[in-house]
């Protein structure tokens, strides 16, 4: 499993770990019933702390996207895709947010921030 | 949950230094570092726990038996490296494992030629034509042998390029993968622990400041720098230590993201772990 | 216990080869000076310093702080510290008698005699138990450095004694010891055996107490 880690930005480690597989889940990279590896052999390959990995398990299982089994290990939770959906949602209303609060900050209204969001989405 | 070690209330009187209820616990399955600058009683807590010295009061317990009662048991499942403890120099690795295997009964002989191979140590030079990396290795390999479930580290990695510091670190973490395994080290070479330790332990002139998981001290710790009179509009509950100076205060709280939201004013820092220790030692002049 | 035995072993097994050149200069010696009782003392008395070379090299090494890190006690220590001497002292006096026979069927010595001999063998073993009654604890307390400054008083002083009281014993009862050789031969041997055995209860004592 190819996760990166960065030291140097603000976003707390387990918490890159999180995104990152559920954007490979999302992606369909990882899909329903796939194996992670354990929480300490990821520890050990990312040569980070094992509680940094169990907490990003515990939060990924808290959020239904895996789930754990003593003594087997963690295995990917078989797709859902009103989650999944559910998941898009929470990530594009972070994104929004920052938007929004640039436009507030910038004297930018809604109006004209909601023909910017018009704008992009005609250009793809 | 099932403590490796348990210190409680240690106390050692030396003239000019001592140790102060000194208590910290080390969980199965992790690495705890030590750090605190040099004499501030990371040895002699370290000897403490391996009966080296006597105490002047205090509870230790090691794998769940007390360190004064059952030592000798405890040292066999216990691998230790300290630093000034070594094998004779004219001894070769390979006579090594003559004498050891008499000594532990864990003793693996096989497992000792296995790791020897791994690290590149020699098994038929004599010590005194090793390298300073080399003889570490085989230090950590012999207190590996015998399957202890704890390694207890002084100082280990002090002296050692960054090559060898990280190919030893690798084998830490490969110890803990066993959850019953920890790995306890005391150091002043703070990279090393930021990157693989999961608890650390700040001592500081015989006395322990602070003992938190690592991550909550790189993620959610910081350093404010602000007025003294603006100290007291600081959430008591977020301060972990003050250090007052003449125009400006150094104030380590453990909710930086929270503060600033409360205090977007403020200037907070994130910190490494080696700014903890300087918080702690400057804030004494 | 046995595996600190068998690393004084490893360890000291690299200078034997200096010991056994010595020994040589000290068989030549002793035929030029037609004493086989020379050889037997000299060997003797040589060997039992391993004892202070094997922790001089302990404590440099840093293996006596290391080795209390393993399963060994204190106790243990000590052992292995009175017992090595015990074995140093026994071979060398069974190899140095051995070759002193041999020696002296080659090249007859004034004092070969195999008695005389046998008697200087036990004589021997009973010195070095009295010695390093004295010298062990010694070692333990003050390290070995001190010891060897101070080692010369502790050796002279058990043999001047014993000269000495040979010396001034009035004939009578020098003659009534001599007749009852082997009873005060044997009491002899017990006393020195006992007096180790105190020596080794006083070295636990005093190593129990020590700090690394």
């Amino acid at each position: 499993m190819n996760i990166f880690i960065s030291n140097s930005g603000d976003v707390p480690i387990y918490e890159q770990i999180t995104s990152q597989i559920k954007d490979m889940i999302m992606r369909g990279e990882l899909k329903g019933g796939d194996a992670l590896p354990s929480m300490r052999a990821l520890a050990k390959d990312l040569h980070i702390s094992v509680i940094t990995t169990k907490r990003a398990y515990e939060e990924l299982e808290r959020d239904g996207f895996i789930h754990t089994m003593v003594g087997r290990g963690s295995f990917v939770a078989d797709a859902n895709m009103e989650m999944m959906k559910e998941e898009k949602y929470r990530k594009i209303e972070e994104i929004l947010t920052e938007g929004v609060r640039l436009a507030k900050s910038s004297g930018i209204s809604c109006e004209e921030l909601q023909e910017i969001i018009q704008m992009v989405y005609e250009e793809d | 949950m099932e403590y490796l070690i348990e210190v409680e209330n240690l106390n050692k009187t030396y003239p000019g230094f001592s140790l102060k209820d000194v208590s910290f616990k080390v969980p199965g399955g992790c690495i705890m570092g030590l750090i605190g600058e040099n004499g501030a009683g990371k040895s002699t807590t370290i000897k403490a726990i391996l009966d080296l010295i006597h105490t002047d009061g205090g509870k230790i317990r090691v794998l769940s038996k007390d360190v004064r009662k059952k030592g000798k048991e405890i040292r066999e499942d216990i691998g230790v490296v300290l630093d000034g403890a070594s094998f004779h120099e004219t001894l070769r690795a390979r006579e090594i494992s003559k004498f050891m295997g008499k000594i532990y009964q864990n003793w693996d002989e096989k497992y000792y030629q296995r790791l020897l191979k791994t690290f590149g140590v020699p098994g038929n030079k004599p010590i005194k034509n090793f390298s300073t990396g080399m003889k570490m290795k085989l230090m950590i390999v012999a207190a590996m042998a015998h399957h202890p479930n704890l390694l207890i580290l002084d100082e280990a990695t002090s002296g050692l390029d960054p090559v060898v510091r990280d190919e030893i670190l690798d084998m830490f973490q490969e110890f803990i993968q066993d959850e019953e395994h920890s790995v306890l080290i005391s150091s002043h070479i703070t990279s090393d622990l930021e990157k693989v330790a999961d608890y650390i332990t700040f001592i500081h002139k015989g006395e322990i400041f602070l003992s938190e998981e690592k991550d909550r001290i790189m993620e959610e710790y910081g350093i404010v720098r602000c007025r003294p009179e603006n100290v007291d509009v600081i959430d008591e509950k977020m301060i972990v230590g003050i250090s007052r100076g003449t125009y400006s205060c150094d104030v380590l709280v453990n909710q930086r993201e929270k503060l600033k939201q409360q205090h977007p004013d403020f200037m907070i820092n994130r910190i490494k772990l080696e700014d903890v220790l300087l918080f702690k030692v400057k804030g004494d002049k | 216990m046995s595996g600190l035995l068998v690393k004084e072993y490893y360890t000291l097994r690299r200078y034997l080869k200096q010991y056994i050149l010595l020994f040589i200069f000290f068989g030549v010696l002793s035929v030029y000076l037609d004493s086989a009782i020379y050889f037997q003392a000299m060997v003797t008395m040589s060997m039992c310093m391993l004892v202070f070379t094997g922790m001089s090299y302990d404590s440099t090494a840093g293996w006596d702080k290391y080795v209390m890190t393993m399963p060994v006690s204190r106790k243990d220590v000590v052992l292995s510290k009175y017992v090595s001497c015990v074995i140093y002292a026994a071979s060398a006096i069974v190899v140095s008698t051995v070759f002193s026979i041999i020696i002296n069927r080659i090249h007859p010595m004034e004092d070969g005699g195999l008695m005389l001999m046998t008697t200087v063998a036990a004589t021997l073993l009973c010195l070095i138990f009295i010695i390093y009654s004295i010298l062990l604890p010694m070692i333990f307390k003050l390290g070995v450095e001190k010891t060897r400054i101070l080692m010369i008083a502790v050796i002279m002083i058990p043999v001047f004694a014993i000269l000495g009281t040979a010396e001034y014993m009035p004939e009578s009862v020098l003659d009534f010891i001599e007749q009852h050789a082997a009873i005060f031969g044997a009491a002899g041997v017990i006393m020195s055996v006992l007096i180790y055995f105190i020596s080794y209860f006083i070295s636990v004592s005093i190593f129990s107490k020590k700090e690394f």
